[in-house]
């Protein structure tokens, strides 16, 4: 029974991490007619700035508490073997406070947003010069040269060992079980803020401009939009989306693995939102979330866990079967449905605007009432 | 002081970069072909590759062939299983979608889509039976001259050397003066008008990827001769391939020339690097990915052209 | 009606032809028919979908309904290759080179059904007589041309099969007036010489309907009138439309009628 509670954590956790990235993949391809094929590049650097900070800081206080010194490592001192054992026996040994633990959260999270749109900024301009086909395969080249160089180098993460020892938010906490539940329950609120963001942002005159340059540039210019600026704003705001996933997982899995990063987890973003229906936001979380099901439930030991046995030889071709899945689902969604299995509503005044309009409406009324 | 070994090393790294550079350069030579006849970044063509290969690797040992005789039987089984590989995605994925007026990128992805089938498809089937998960051809390259016990040409070096530049400019020959090359041409600038013109568009488009899907083939079944061969190779290859067709502005010559830049860069930068830096031979993909984003990014229609024919403006 | 020409002497003839894209049908209920010998223009305001009627016959645009009969064979459902091999040839309005080709390329392709390379070299000669403009051009690649060169290229590129039927999308559009006369005058040397039936749509109503033996007045997808050149020139109901003006009165009595 645990296991199964632990199995669907998993699944809610990897849900948040997708939808996330899903979101802002949609916001800058499915609204600004961005193909950031780079995706994976910047949830890789939010994963590795959130993972490094919170090491790193959490080595110099648990370090310092515990009277252990940890230095001499030739590479980053968080890689180091002391370092390992710092971290790991950290919560057990009361070397970190919960509060500490809690703000090493905090602070990565809001590095790897900082970074993302940094990087985002800095990213967006290959599309000042290229777009369509040639765009998505640059972008995706430089995922790869940034995941080449972490894997093999021992800056940021370690190299190929990863960073293994990153302090989670609930790492004090006694009850182990209840611990992924906790985390789920923290990244669902993630991800209902992310989505309450791109959903009002969709509707908002930005996104309408958006939408504008994605469908006709040189109409978008025409009446006066800024499209390098708005392809600047939306891979900022995406990048940064993507680099919180990145460091959300950091904050899950306790680890940074370069090779967590390679272009097929940019691919499973796609058809998240290929399945969810390109400029649907709901759609897209149904989409994250059967990618995040093929994910987590796809694998023999999972299905064990739900109660079905498989053969040995079935086993091994499991985890593979999910990447033929998805192959399959592409081709045929782009052939059957090329907008995406649930199409692009039209523009509807949801309630947040409403509100806004409502508290406008008050605003002036005051403001009227104030000069009388 | 520079010494005796150190000469030797970069000679060796020189020959060696000859041969993945020719390997690279014949590889992209498909994808080109394939490129200016459709328009479809092909992200799959890099497991025809691996296809090819295995299928070269599983002709020889499960038949247990030996000698000259096994290489060209593997050959013949490379190529038709790279050219079938190739014609089943087009029938299957791309045709269909170009018949509904697909765009570049919708290609792109789809091709990301039939390349995850083909690779993933593989590994299972790699993972369930033994010895798959590196193959190589039983009949090994040998060495042909020695040069200071260190650096050594191989037949797989004039192999593959002799087959990048025979199919340059067979292709060329073929664009340029046969009927078929030139209904490829004319398929690719106006499809339209070419069947108005009486070109069966779909037979020329079938012709393009067998052809096309072959040379991938013939490419896996020089890579399995000399290198140990899994089923991530040609993906692995994928973005040097790429780097070398754009960087040849997606013409033959250029593409050939190109892929013995880059691979000869690749063997002497990581040579030196190793030697004198220190650093991780590892880090060499990193050159091609660098040149492709450069080359993407500020001329997109390709450095090494020696082709005055146009391509669509593309962005 | 349009059966002027004796029945089976038609060289092309469709019965109740409706066309279109995706699910818009454009034209509609066409019956029309074309002679060995004859020159036939099909005029009418733009948008009139003239350019799709003869896209319909050739397979490119949807088939409906009705029929197409090329020398008695129903072809209705022939695809363009197939058509050029029983001896059409066609000259879209628009995209009627292929840029990426030399000019002599752009003629081989034109020639691409037939396989005897002296034919092939023979027909080129012609073209290049007719258009001799386009001789010192050959290796140039047909994109970097000008528009008015295009077009001869374009109506080159379709003498290439000296086919038994032409059809011709505006082939005079762009041109300079001079060129313009010697093209129509090079395509009644074509019938004169070899009989070969001429379908021309043109914008300059009144120059196609003084040079073709018969016409069609299309408005609105359907035919308004039909009859020889003169008559309908005469016509006094469609002076406007030679005038150039959008004869919005047609439209309107073809939706009383
Ligand atoms: N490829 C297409 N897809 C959809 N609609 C089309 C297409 N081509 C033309 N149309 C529509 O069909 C109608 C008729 O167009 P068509 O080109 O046949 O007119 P035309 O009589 O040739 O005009 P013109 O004198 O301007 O050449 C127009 O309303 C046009 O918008
Ligand atoms: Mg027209």
């Amino acid at each position: 029974m645990e296991g199964v509670s632990i199995l669907f954590s998993q699944w809610v956790i990897w849900f948040g991490v997708y939808a996330i990235m899903a979101l802002s993949f949609n916001l800058e391809y499915g609204y600004g007619g961005v193909p950031n094929f780079g995706k994976v590049l910047f949830m890789s650097l939010g994963a590795y700035s959130a993972g490094t900070l919170a090491a790193w800081l959490g080595l110099q206080w648990a370090s310092s508490k515990a009277g252990i010194a940890v230095a001499g490592y030739t590479g980053p001192v968080y890689c180091s073997p002391e370092a390992y054992h710092v971290l790991s026996t950290a919560s057990s040994q009361g070397w970190l406070e919960p509060s500490q633990y809690i703000l090493l959260f905090v602070a990565g999270v809001i590095l790897a947003a900082i970074v993302g749109a940094v990087f985002g900024a800095i990213g967006s301009y290959p599309t000042l010069r290229l777009g369509g086909d040639f765009l998505a395969i640059t972008l995706l080249a430089l995922g790869e040269i940034v995941r080449l160089i972490a894997y093999n180098s021992e800056w940021p993460v370690c190299s190929f060992n990863g960073l293994t020892a990153v302090p989670t938010p609930f790492a004090w906490y006694e009850n182990k079980a209840l611990v992924d539940v906790l985390y789920a329950v923290l990244i669902i609120g993630f991800t209902v803020l992310f989505y309450i963001y791109t959903h009002y942002v969709a509707n908002s005159p930005w996104g309408r401009a958006l939408k504008a340059m994605r469908d006709d540039e040189l109409v978008a210019q025409v009446y006066g939009y800024n499209t390098a600026k708005l392809r600047l704003q939306v891979l900022v705001v995406g990048s940064a989306m993507a680099a919180v996933a990145g460091a959300l997982l950091v904050f899950y899995a306790g680890s940074v693995q370069a090779n967590t990063f390679k272009p097929e987890r940019t691919f499973e973003v796609i058809v998240a939102v290929m399945l969810g229906g390109v400029a649907n936001n709901i759609g897209v979380l149904v989409g994250a979330a059967v990618i995040a099901a093929l994910n987590v439930f796809l694998n023999a030991s999972a299905l064990e866990t739900l109660g079905i046995t498989v053969p040995g030889n079935v086993a091994t071709t499991l985890p593979y079967l999910r990447y033929v899945i998805m192959g399959i689902l592409i081709v045929i969604i782009l052939l059957y449905k090329p907008q995406g299995l649930i199409p692009e509503k039209p523009v509807q005044t949801p309630f947040l605007e409403k509100l806004r309009a409502l508290i406008k409406e008050k605003h002036v009324v005051e403001e009227a009432a104030g000069t009388k | 002081m520079v010494d005796v070994a150190i000469l030797y090393g970069i000679l060796g790294a020189l020959i060696n970069g000859l041969r993945v550079g020719s390997l690279y350069g014949l590889m992209a030579l498909g994808l080109t072909l394939i490129y200016r006849v459709t328009s479809i970044p092909n992200f799959a063509y890099a497991e025809y590759i691996t296809y090819g290969a295995y299928a070269a690797y599983i002709a020889m040992t499960a038949l247990a062939l030996k000698g000259t005789l096994g290489l060209a039987f593997a050959l013949a089984a490379a190529l038709a299983v790279a050219a079938l590989a190739a014609l089943a995605s087009d029938e299957l994925a791309f045709k269909p979608l170009w018949v509904r007026g697909a765009s570049p990128l919708h290609l792109l992805v789809a091709s990301i889509g039939v390349g995850l089938v083909l690779r993933y498809s593989l590994l299972a089937v790699a993972g369930l039976a033994a010895g798959l998960l590196e193959a190589s051809l039983p009949v090994r390259s040998t060495r042909l001259i020695s040069i200071g016990g260190i650096a050594s040409i191989e037949t797989s070096h004039v192999l593959a050397v002799s087959a990048a530049v025979f199919f340059a400019v067979l292709l060329r020959i073929m664009f340029t003066r046969t009927k078929i090359g030139k209904a490829m041409r004319a398929t690719a600038s106006n499809p339209v008008l070419a069947r108005v013109s009486g070109i069966n568009i779909y037979l020329v488009r079938r012709v393009t990827w067998i052809i096309g899907g072959g040379l991938a083939g013939f490419a896996g079944f020089v890579y399995a001769y000399y290198y140990y061969v899994n089923p991530e190779s040609g993906w692995l290859m994928l973005l040097w391939i790429f780097a070398a067709a754009t960087m040849g502005g997606f013409t033959f010559y250029g593409s050939i020339i190109s892929g013995l830049i880059l691979g000869i860069a690749e063997q002497v930068i990581s040579f030196l690097g190793s030697t004198y830096f220190g650093l991780n031979t590892a880090y060499s993909p990193v050159i091609a990915l660098i040149t492709l984003v450069i080359v993407l990014m500020y001329r997109p229609e390709g450095v090494i052209r020696l082709e005055a024919l146009s391509l669509k403006k593309r962005v | 009606m349009g059966e002027r020409a004796m029945p089976g002497s038609a060289v092309l003839r469709t019965e109740r032809l409706s066309g279109g894209y995706g699910k818009m049908v454009i034209v509609q209920g066409i019956d029309f028919s074309i002679s060995r010998g004859e020159i036939v223009a099909i005029v009418g305001p733009n948008g009139s979908g003239k350019s799709t009627f003869l896209k319909t016959i050739y397979g490119i645009a949807r088939v409906f309904d009705g029929k197409v009969l090329f020398e008695g064979a129903d072809v209705t459902h022939l695809p363009p290759e197939a058509k050029t091999r029983m001896g059409m040839s066609f000259v879209p309005q628009t995209e009627n080179i292929f840029p990426d080709l030399t000019v002599e390329e752009n003629l081989e392709m034109g020639a691409y059904i037939i396989d005897d390379p002296e034919k092939i070299r023979d027909a080129m000669e012609v073209v290049f007589n007719i258009f001799p403009v386009l001789k010192g051009f050959r290796k140039v690649l047909a994109g970097a041309l000008s528009g008015g060169q295009r077009q001869m290229l374009a109506v080159g590129r379709a003498l290439m099969t000296r086919p038994k039927l032409l059809l011709l999308d505006e082939p005079t559009a762009g041109l300079a007036p001079k060129i313009a006369l010697e093209l129509l005058d090079s395509l009644k040397n074509i019938r004169e010489e070899t009989g070969t039936p001429i379908i021309i749509v043109e914008q300059h109503a009144r120059r196609a309907l003084e040079l073709a033996d018969r016409g069609y007045v299309l408005v609105a997808g359907r035919i308004a009138a039909e009859g020889s050149g003169r008559d309908i020139l005469s016509r006094p109901d469609l002076q406007e439309l030679f005038l150039g003006v959008q004869k919005k009165s047609l439209v309107e009595k073809r939706k009383e009628g």
